[in-house]
C-alpha cells in the first residue's frame, strides 16, 4: 500500500480548522481516515521526456506536447529533459464522497479534505520513485497545468501522451476537470545543475482569494 | 445486410476464431511517434496500415481489427477528419490488406476503443451522449463495409452499454465485446467480470471476453471464472505479458504465449487475439499451436441474475425487494416529486440498502408529474449513490423503456400481466434490453380467485414471453396477495399458486407482501408471518419494506433455518451487535446539547417528545433556531469550525424532518418560509461547498431547489421560472468554470430581471461577483442565509 495513514494536519487546513480539533471533531477524522484508507486505489504513471525551450514555451518529445506561457518557461530553465506525470486515487472515493454528501455531509466533507491530502501524499511518493530513477539529476518542483500561464486546456493531450485512461483509469472532462476527482497531473524538470525554487505567491492564480496568505501563511512546504 | 456472418458458425466451422494482436505496437516498431493520432495513419501512411494487416494475415488471423480503435468524435476532435473519413479509410485499408492477402473467409472488424472521457456520475458525459458518439461511429463502419464489430478495452459497464446498443440499433452484424480488468479482478470502475457477461447476453453480443491490462498468466484465473459464467462464446486477448517498468518492454515469449492460449482452450475459450506488445509472431504461435487441439464446448446453464455496473445479485435464494421509493398514500414523497428533491428520494434508496434491501423498486409515477423524466433522472441519480440493482416500476411502456435504456446493468421490469395489450407492449421492450420482468397473474377479468386460474395466467405469460426469446430465468412471476380482511379465504390460494408456479414452470416468484395486513390492527405481525409462510412456499423475491426489522429479520431467519445462510454468516453480522447496543436515554440531554455535540438520534427522539406536548412552530422558533444561531456565530468567529457546523446542521435537519413527518400526517402543509434555486455551474462537478449551503438553508426554513451540479445553463433559468423564486444560488470552484457563471447569471437576468443572484466558491471574490453580475457574494454558507434572510424574509 503506498498510502497506509493521511497527513491530518494539511487535512485540517483544508477544513479551516485551525489549532487542534475539538476531541469529537477529531474523533470523526479518525473515522474518516479509516473509510477512506479502504476505498482508495493509488495508481500513478510516469515518463521522461526531452525538452526543448522554443519562443512561446516548452517543447516535449520532440513535438510530442507543447507546454506554452513563461511559467513553464521559467520553471524549466537549464533542464534537458523533463518528467510527466500524473496520479489518482480512482473511482472508489468519489463515490464514498457522493453517498456521503446524502447520508452524512459532515463526514463527506472531511473526506473530500483528507483525500485531497492522500493526493499529495501520493504524487510526493511518485516524485521520490521519479527521483530514485533520475539519481543523476536535480529535479524541480512539481508544476501542474493550471499553474501561472500553463493552460489546463492541455490536460486531455498531457493525459493521452501518457495513455493515462488506459493504464491508470484517468481522465479529463469538457472543462478540463480531472476524473477521477482526486487525482493529479503534473511536469518535473530534470537538470544537470541545482535548480531553483520557482514556487511563490506571486505566480499563483489564488493569490487574491487564498485563505492561508490572509493569515500571513502559504501553502506547500 | 444480408449475408450476415455468425460469430457461432465460424466458430463451428474454423475450430478457433483468430483475431489480429497489437497494432499500436506494430505501428511503433515501425517508427510512429507518441503523441501523434494513430488513426490519421490510415491517410498518411495507408502501406504500412495495410503492411501490418498482412502480417497479422499471413500469420493466420481470420479477423483484422481495422486502424479505428480512437476514431471517435471527441478524440478525433481538432485533427482535420472526420470520423466518417477516418473509419471509411480505416476499413478499406483492412479490406485492401485482404484482399491482397489472397484469402477469402477473412474478414474485417471495426475496432470501437473508449471514448476517452468519463462517463457520469465520476466523469460528466452524459449516457445518452456517449451512445450517440458510437452511432456516429457504428453509421460510419457499416457504410465503409465493415464485417464485425469488436468493443474493446472498456472499463466502465456503462460505456460498453451505449457502445452495444449503437451497434445493435444501427446494424445487424455481429459484434464481439471485451472489457479489461486489473489483477483484483475488477475494471478501474469496479466491474466485475459477471455484470460484463450479464450484460453481454442481456443485449445480444456475439461473444464476450477481455483484453489488454495483463499478461496471459495473471489473467487465467478471470479466464476461468468467465468461462465458468458466460453463455457466449469467449473471446480473450492479453498483453505480451507485464511491462518492465524501465523500459515498457513486454515481458513473454511468443511460445510462452501461445502455451497459455492453449490452456485457456481448455476452459472453453474459442477465440483468441493479441493486445499490448503482441506481434504477429504470438498470433502465428497460437494459431499454430491450437491445430493440435480439440475446441471445448462449454455447457454453461443461464441463471437469474441481475446487476447493476459493479455489482450482481443472483436470485438463488430469498432476495429482498425495497417498496419504499413509490409515492403511493406518501404526502412527503409527493411533495419531493413536485419540488424535485431528488435527495429524499436517495436518502430512501440508501436507508433501504442499509437495512438490507438486494434490490430497489423505482416507482415515480405521480398524475402531475412528467414520469419519464422524472423516472430518469432518479434512476441516473439512485446508480450515482448505490450499486444496489434496481426495479422499474412503471404501467407506462415509454417510462419503462426509457428507463431501462440508460440503467447502467440488468433491471427487473415490474410488470406485465395477461391482458393481450400489455403483454404487446411490455414484452417487446423488456426482451430488447434483455432485462427480467415480472409476470402478474391477473388479465383483463381481474384476480382469479382460485390458485389453478392464476397458474394458468402465468403459463400464458410464460409462453408469450419465451416465444420471443426471454429466458425463463428471467421471468418472475406475482401470484398476487389480496387482503385478507377483505378476502380471508384467498390468503391460502395465493400461497398454493406460489408453489405451483415454481413447481410446474420453474420460474422465479415475486410477491407484494405488506397488503395482506391492510385495514387490520398489528400490520406487522400479520406481514411477517404471512411473508414467512410465502417463504416456505417458495417466494424468492419479497417486495417489503426492509426499514422494518421484523420484515428483514424474517428472511435472514428463513435463510439461516434453511441452510443458505452457511455458518450463519449473514445472521451474526446483522445481529451480533445487537445486545451490545446501549439504551439510549434521551433525557439526559437537551435538544441544544444534541445539536451542539452532533447526536442526531438522540435530537429527534426529543423532537418526537417536545412535539407531544408543544406546537411545532414553537419548537421551531424557540428551539431549533435559536440553537442555530449560536452554532452560527460560533463559526462566524472562528471558535467552532466547518465539520462542526455541518454537524449541527445535519442534526437540526434530522428534527425538522421529525416535525414535517409529524405535520403532513395531521394533514398540515409542511412550513417553508420560501423557495431558493441552487446549482453548481455548468462543467464543474465539485458540489460539496453547495450541498452545505443547501443544508443550512433548509435548516432555517427554506426550500431548496437543489438542481445538483454541471448545470446547464437554460435549466438554472427554467427552474427558477417554474419555481418563481426570488433567489438563485450558484455555485463554482474552479477559475475555468466562472465563465460558465457569468453566462447563467446573464440569461437569468435576461429573463427574470427581479430574481437575485447569490454565488460561492473558493476562486470568487467580492468584486469578480459583481463583475459578473451577481447580486451577492457569500463567503460560506452562514453568509448565504444572511443573504437568504434579506431578500425573502
Amino acid at each position: 500500500m503506498i498510502i497506509e495513514s493521511i497527513n491530518k494536519k494539511e487535512a485540517l487546513r483544508y477544513l479551516g480548522i485551525k489549532g487542534e480539533p475539538d476531541s469529537k471533531t477529531a474523533e470523526l477524522i479518525d473515522v474518516c481516515e479509516k473509510e477512506l484508507l479502504k476505498v482508495i486505489e493509488p495508481k500513478f504513471l510516469f515518463r521522461k521526456f526531452e525538452i526543448a525551450e522554443v519562443p512561446d514555451g516548452v517543447d516535449v518529445g520532440n513535438g510530442s506536447l507543447f507546454l506554452s506561457g513563461e511559467g513553464i518557461k521559467k520553471h524549466l530553465v537549464g533542464c534537458k529533459s523533463a518528467v510527466l506525470m500524473c496520479a489518482t486515487l480512482g473511482q472508489g472515493v468519489d463515490r464514498l464522497i457522493r453517498q456521503l454528501q446524502i447520508t452524512d455531509l459532515a463526514k463527506a466533507v472531511i473526506i473530500d479534505a483528507l483525500a485531497s491530502s492522500a493526493t499529495e501524499r501520493l504524487c510526493d511518493y511518485v516524485e521520490k520513485e521519479i527521483r530514485s530513477s533520475a539519481e543523476n539529476y536535480h529535479l524541480t518542483t512539481r508544476f501542474s497545468p493550471g499553474y501561472d500561464d500553463l493552460p489546463i486546456a492541455i490536460q486531455k493531450e498531457f493525459l493521452s501522451l501518457l495513455s493515462a485512461q488506459k493504464k491508470i483509469g484517468l481522465c479529463s472532462t469538457d472543462s478540463m476537470l480531472l476524473t477521477p476527482r482526486k487525482s493529479v497531473t503534473a511536469i518535473i524538470g530534470l537538470s544537470d545543475k541545482k535548480t531553483r525554487k520557482y514556487k511563490s505567491c506571486d505566480n499563483c492564480n489564488l493569490k487574491d482569494t487564498c485563505r492561508y496568505r490572509k493569515d500571513n501563511n502559504h501553502c506547500g512546504k | 445486410m444480408e449475408n450476415k456472418i455468425s460469430i457461432k458458425s465460424l466458430i463451428k466451422q474454423k475450430k478457433f476464431l483468430m483475431f489480429d494482436g497489437g497494432m499500436g505496437t506494430e505501428l511503433q516498431a515501425r517508427g510512429l511517434k507518441t503523441g501523434e493520432t494513430p488513426e490519421l495513419l490510415n491517410f498518411t501512411a495507408p502501406d504500412i496500415i495495410k503492411a501490418v494487416h498482412l502480417d497479422y494475415l499471413k500469420a493466420g488471423s481470420d479477423i483484422v481489427s481495422a486502424n479505428t480503435f480512437g476514431a471517435n468524435r471527441y478524440k478525433l476532435e481538432g485533427c482535420g477528419k472526420s470520423v466518417d473519413e477516418v473509419i471509411t479509410a480505416g476499413i478499406k485499408n483492412a479490406k485492401k490488406a485482404i484482399e491482397e492477402s489472397g484469402k477469402t473467409d477473412v474478414y474485417v472488424a471495426q475496432d470501437i476503443g473508449p471514448i476517452g472521457q468519463l462517463l457520469e456520475p465520476t466523469g460528466t458525459l452524459s449516457f445518452e451522449d456517449a451512445y450517440d458518439i458510437f452511432k456516429e461511429q457504428v453509421s460510419a463502419g457499416v457504410k465503409a463495409g465493415t464485417d464485425i464489430f469488436i468493443i474493446e478495452t472498456m472499463t466502465d459497464l456503462y460505456e460498453l452499454k451505449a457502445a452495444l446498443l449503437a451497434v445493435k440499433e444501427n446494424s445487424a452484424l455481429p459484434v464481439v465485446c471485451s472489457m479489461t480488468y486489473e489483477e483484483n479482478r475488477r475494471t478501474f470502475t469496479g466491474c466485475p467480470i459477471e455484470a460484463e457477461v450479464i450484460l453481454c447476453e442481456a443485449l445480444g453480443a456475439d461473444a464476450v471476453g477481455i483484453n489488454c491490462s495483463l499478461g496471459p498468466k495473471e489473467l487465467m484465473p478471470i479466464v476461468k471464472e468467465l468461462c465458468e459464467l458466460a453463455t457466449l462464446p469467449v473471446i480473450v486477448m492479453p498483453n505480451a505479458g507485464l511491462p518492465d517498468p524501465e523500459t515498457g518492454k513486454f515481458s513473454i515469449t511468443a511460445e510462452e504465449f501461445a502455451y497459455y492460449a492453449t490452456e485457456m482452450a481448455q476452459y472453453g475459450v474459442h477465440i483468441f487475439g493479441g493486445c499490448c506488445g503482441t506481434t504477429p509472431a504470438f498470433i502465428k504461435a497460437v494459431s499454430e499451436k491450437l491445430k493440435g487441439i480439440d475446441r471445448v464446448d462449454r455447457n454453461t446453464k443461464k441463471q437469474s441474475t441481475v446487476c447493476s455496473g459493479t455489482k450482481v445479485c443472483h436470485i438463488d435464494c430469498p432476495r429482498i425487494i425495497g417498496e419504499r421509493i413509490n409515492p403511493t398514500g406518501k404526502k412527503l414523497f409527493k411533495e419531493a416529486l413536485k419540488n424535485d428533491d431528488i435527495n429524499y428520494i436517495l436518502n430512501q434508496a440508501i436507508e433501504q440498502v442499509n437495512a438490507g434491501a438486494d434490490i430497489l423498486d423505482v416507482n415515480v409515477g405521480l398524475p402531475d408529474i412528467d414520469e419519464k423524466a422524472m423516472m430518469i433522472k432518479v434512476v441516473k441519480s439512485i446508480q450515482s449513490v448505490t450499486d444496489t440493482p434496481l426495479q422499474i416500476d412503471s404501467t407506462d411502456p415509454e417510462v419503462i423503456e426509457a428507463a431501462l435504456r440508460i440503467y447502467n446493468g440488468k433491471a427487473i421490469v415490474n410488470s406485465v400481466n395477461g391482458e393481450e395489450e400489455s403483454l404487446q407492449k411490455i414484452l417487446p421492450i423488456v426482451k430488447k434490453y434483455g432485462a427480467a420482468v415480472v409476470g402478474l397473474t391477473l388479465d383483463n377479468n381481474g384476480i382469479p380467485k382460485k390458485a389453478e386460474q392464476r397458474v394458468e395466467i402465468a403459463k400464458r405469460i410464460i409462453d408469450r414471453a419465451e416465444s420471443i426469446g426471454i429466458d425463463r430465468e428471467d421471468i418472475y412471476i406475482d401470484c398476487l396477495t389480496l387482503t385478507a380482511s377483505a378476502e380471508q379465504e384467498a390468503v391460502k390460494e395465493t400461497l398454493k399458486a406460489v408453489r405451483m408456479v415454481k413447481e410446474q414452470y420453474g420460474v422465479k416468484t415475486v410477491l407484494g407482501v405488506s397488503n395482506i395486513s391492510f385495514g387490520l390492527p398489528n400490520r406487522e405481525l400479520l406481514n411477517h408471518i404471512f411473508l414467512s409462510l410465502a417463504l416456505e412456499n417458495g417466494l424468492d423475491l419479497p417486495i417489503i419494506n426492509p426499514n422494518i426489522e421484523a420484515m428483514t429479520g424474517t428472511v435472514r431467519a428463513f435463510k439461516l433455518l434453511h441452510n443458505i445462510d452457511v455458518n450463519s454468516a449473514e445472521y451474526i453480522a446483522a445481529y451480533s451487535d445487537m445486545a451490545a447496543k446501549p439504551v439510549q436515554k434521551a433525557e439526559s440531554v437537551t435538544l441544544e446539547y444534541a445539536i451542539d455535540n452532533g447526536l442526531k438520534a438522540e435530537a429527534a427522539k426529543i423532537t418526537e417528545q417536545l412535539l407531544s406536548e408543544n406546537d411545532p412552530m414553537d419548537i421551531i422558533n424557540g428551539r431549533l433556531i435559536p440553537a442555530l444561531d449560536k452554532t452560527g456565530s460560533l463559526f462566524e468567529q472562528g471558535k467552532i469550525f466547518l465539520p462542526q457546523l455541518i454537524l449541527s446542521a445535519g442534526v437540526a435537519q434530522g428534527c425538522f424532518d421529525v416535525i414535517k413527518e409529524k405535520l403532513s400526517k395531521s394533514g398540515d402543509t409542511p412550513i417553508s418560509k420560501g423557495k431558493i434555486v441552487l446549482a453548481t455551474v455548468k462543467g464543474d462537478i465539485h458540489d460539496i461547498g453547495k450541498n452545505i449551503v443547501k443544508v443550512l438553508l433548509e435548516n432555517y426554513g427554506y426550500t431548496v431547489i437543489d438542481l445538483g451540479k454541471d448545470v446547464e445553463y437554460q435549466a438554472v433559468v427554467d427552474a427558477a421560472i417554474k419555481h418563481e423564486v426570488k433567489l438563485v444560488g450558484l455555485s463554482a470552484l474552479m477559475t475555468t468554470t466562472l465563465r460558465s457563471m457569468e453566462e447563467t447569471i446573464k440569461l437569468l437576468k435576461a429573463a427574470l430581471p427581479d430574481c437575485k443572484v447569490v454565488v460561492g466558491g473558493a476562486v470568487l471574490t467580492p468584486d469578480y461577483a459583481e463583475k459578473i453580475g451577481a447580486d451577492f457574494y457569500a463567503k460560506d454558507a452562514k453568509e448565504a442565509v444572511d443573504i437568504a434572510k434579506k431578500v425573502i424574509g
